[in-house]
């Protein structure tokens, strides 16, 4: 079998772009069957904007997964095997970003797949096909970090001044 | 179905394009069905977006509460009927009733979600009827629509979305980027392009749009229009301006707004507007862009005639965006052919000669008057029909009084074209059969229309409306001098409430009521009050508020919204309970119906909290 190549895309939201409207959350939640694996955050009465799993190199949810059902496959991706899952809200604790929602479907924990189904073909994942403002892309991370707009994680912006 | 096949989200009249396709694993994906959704990047205005809504259009196909066999209503029971039997009942009853009463006696209204086709369908079983009453039942679009033809305003139109990307002058009235989250990319490419471009943006609240002025001009409630009538006058009075046919008119009108007025109107003065309109007079590439604000401000009519006349005065493009997906078309279809004419009677006036027993029969195809307009007289009119014959979808609360409900096609089971806001027509493609016995209007049409002798055309009692420009400047100036504008005025312990742009309605009945996603997206409707209203009244947000209106009542959760100018609340439109509380008026001079917003009272609601 071929080795997996390492996908080193992954999404990035621009701050200045973003209009709240939710359909991200709309697209995650119609592609992948009723499960809403994208978490709004709520900026008090200031906005609205997705939340997505970062994919981390170190990933603390599948650390603390007791049945070890979250893994990071050999393309980079942090992916939960829905057999293994017993729904046991550890993850939803461990993710130091909180984009694991602590509410069960289908009795698993909800989990950011980066649409992989989508990705491997060549795509790109729902949430950033629908964004309806461009506020999404789907970009090389290294890329990213090298542009002016870049914040730090996932977010560029250009009105937010970078720290020096 | 083919690779290429695309369908056309029905949410908004922006037009956005999605693809249908087949998942062999799924239940509905037979010979005839559709399972999946897929983005269309290189389709339709939206490059592939859609909104949380269009991301459910599948859903409308699939719902399991689809309407599937045709349902009569004899002797006061209900019965499945087969459609030879449903036509043939219909057309006893219409017969029946043009017998007695004459043509006049039988009224259509065609809902925003049918066809080019369907509406020309529409016209031909009206003149073989002999009724001249048939009309578009979308009240968003029709004070708006009505607005600007009554302006008799002449701009270019906003053809395409690349034109937005290249404006560097742009004006939104009005929520855009909530009734049409896919005109965002357009707005914001055409903002961040340059660092100096001009986006205004007039509301009086902190709208979803407002949030990306440069500059967002904050006027007070209700002062839409004296600031659009400003921007106008600075327009006409500007240096080598051509002077439109209407120039004279309009500077009469405006007389009666002078520049102190306008700021104590508004609180924006002609300082702040001066260089908007430089600046869209500049161009070389300026927009005016217009959202429905239905229930947000007084007179949507004027503020949408006023809007497409200032785009004429400076030449920019113009752009009116509309809730039904195919308000445009309809109305186009209508008014070519003439309806409804001076003899006949507008969606509203309709509604109302249902009532009164000068119109006996309503045939109503695609849309449902008692969503669209609760809290007025439609709930009552359907009731008091004589024959109320409904084609619908889904079930709602039109579909409950009928004595024939017809199961009617969404758009991706029908073929036609639609003209979206940029009046540009698209066609649609059926990607699936309507479920069951169902069948789309045009076949509903066409059978109703075989049933009757085609009359030759001039035995049709036609006329074609008069163009009214005139008339709006005197109507604008009325406006100036009525008291209509001072509903900002401060009056101690009433607060004036106004509804939020959305581009759904949750109402049973309406498309967006039943989707699942919708719902998710706009989770409950919120009332907004600022900081220091909600500390005086000693409610937090998530506190139970009840609030009354001289028309209703209803009990809302609050939202602190801190930006809200004093003594005004906010709630949006969606919500039928919302629309009950703001006051409908029948405008005259336009023939339509408008939602205004109205002064509520507020009282907290002690909630009783178990351990």
């Amino acid at each position: 079998m071929p080795e997996a190549r390492a996908v080193t895309k992954r999404i990035v939201l621009d701050l200045d772009r973003c209009t709240g409207c939710r359909a991200c959350g709309a697209a995650c939640h119609v592609g992948h069957n009723d499960q809403t694996n994208l978490v709004p955050g709520i900026v008090a009465d200031v906005a609205v904007l997705p939340v997505h799993c970062r994919h981390c190199e170190h990933p603390a949810c599948a650390a603390a997964c007791p049945p070890g059902a979250l893994y990071r496959d050999a393309s980079g991706f942090v992916r939960r095997s829905e057999l293994l899952c017993v729904g046991c809200h550890t993850c939803s604790i461990a993710c130091p970003f909180g984009v694991i929602p602590d509410t069960l479907k289908r009795h698993v924990a909800p989990k950011c797949d980066l649409c992989v189904d989508r990705v491997i073909a060549g795509g790109i994942p729902r949430c950033v096909a629908t964004c309806t403002s461009g506020a999404l892309s789907f970009v090389d991370l290294q890329e990213s970090v090298g542009s002016p707009e870049y914040v730090g994680g996932r977010i560029q912006s250009r009105a937010i001044l970078r720290r020096a | 179905m083919t690779d290429s096949a695309r369908s056309i989200c029905p949410f908004c009249s922006m037009g956005c394009t999605w693809r249908p396709g087949r998942d062999p694993g799924h239940a509905c994906s037979g010979e005839a069905g559709v399972a999946t959704l897929d983005y269309d990047p290189d389709g339709g205005p939206n490059r592939g977006s859609l909104c949380a809504k269009g991301n459910v259009a599948l859903e409308l196909m699939t719902h399991p509460r689809r309407l599937e066999t045709p349902i009569l209503w004899d002797e006061g029971r209900a019965r499945p009927a087969g459609w030879d039997e449903a036509i043939a009942f219909v057309v006893s009853r219409i017969e029946r009733i043009r017998a007695a009463h004459g043509g006049r006696a039988v009224g259509i209204l065609l809902g925003p979600h049918l066809t080019n086709e369907e509406a020309q369908a529409a016209v031909r079983l009206a003149e073989a009827i002999g009724t001249p009453h048939v009309d578009l039942c979308e009240p968003e679009d029709h004070a708006v629509l009505s607005g600007i033809e009554f302006s008799g305003a002449r701009p270019a139109r906003v053809e395409n979305v690349e034109q937005i990307d290249a404006m560097n002058a742009l004006l939104l009235v009005g929520d855009l980027l909530t009734l049409a989250p896919c005109a965002a990319k357009p707005v914001l490419n055409a903002r961040y392009r340059n660092r100096r471009h001009t986006v205004a943006v007039v509301s009086p609240t902190k709208t979803r749009t407002a949030w990306f002025g440069r500059p967002a001009l904050r006027c007070e409630p209700n002062a839409e229009a004296s600031v659009l009538a400003a921007m106008l006058a600075i327009a006409l009075d500007a240096k080598g301006a051509p002077a439109p046919a209407w120039a004279e008119d309009a500077r009469r009108a405006l007389s009666h707004l002078p520049a102190s007025e306008l700021t104590r109107a508004s609180g924006i003065s002609v300082a702040q507007l001066a260089p908007i309109v430089e600046a869209l007079r500049n161009g070389p590439a300026a927009g005016v862009l217009l959202a429905s604000e239905f229930g947000a401000t007084e007179r949507m009519d004027l503020v949408a005639g006023l809007a497409a006349l200032l785009a004429e005065a400076v030449g920019a493009r113009f752009l009116a965006m509309l809730e039904g997906a195919n308000s445009v078309g309809i109305r186009n279809v209508l008014r070519v052919a003439g309806y409804p004419g001076p003899a006949g009677h507008t969606a509203p006036e309709l509604l109302e000669a249902v009532v009164t027993g000068d119109v006996k029969a309503l045939l109503v195809f695609g849309a449902d008057p008692v969503a669209a307009h609760p809290g007025t007289i439609a709930g009552q009119a359907l009731r008091a029909a004589e024959l109320t014959v409904v084609t619908a979808p889904f079930p709602g609360a039109a579909a409950e009084g009928a004595h024939a409900l017809l199961p009617a096609a969404v758009f991706g089971e029908k073929a036609g074209t639609i003209h979206s806001a940029f009046g540009t027509p698209a066609t649609l493609v059926p990607a699936m059969a309507p479920p069951g016995r169902a069948r789309t209007d045009l076949a509903i049409l066409d059978a109703l229309g075989a049933a009757f002798p085609r009359r030759a055309a001039s035995a049709v009692p036609r006329q074609v409306a008069e163009p009214r420009h005139h008339g709006f400047f005197d109507e604008l100036a009325l406006f100036f001098q009525s008291e209509a504008r001072e509903v900002h005025a401060r009056e101690p312990g009433s607060h004036l409430l106004l509804a939020e742009a959305s581009s759904t309605n949750a109402a049973e009945g309406s498309l967006t009521g039943l989707l699942s996603w919708a719902r998710y997206a706009y989770p409950e409707p919120l009332l907004g009050l600022s900081t220091a209203h909600a500390a005086a009244l000693g409610v937090r947000a998530g506190d139970l508020v009840r609030v009354r209106s001289n028309w209703g009542q209803t009990e809302l959760r609050v939202r602190i919204d801190a930006g809200l100018p004093e003594g005004v609340v906010t709630a949006p439109h969606r919500d039928p309970a919302v629309r009950g509380l703001l006051r409908w008026r029948r405008e005259t001079a336009v023939r339509t119906l408008d939602l205004r917003p109205d002064r509520v009272s507020l009282e907290r609601v002690e909630e009783e909290h178990h351990a």
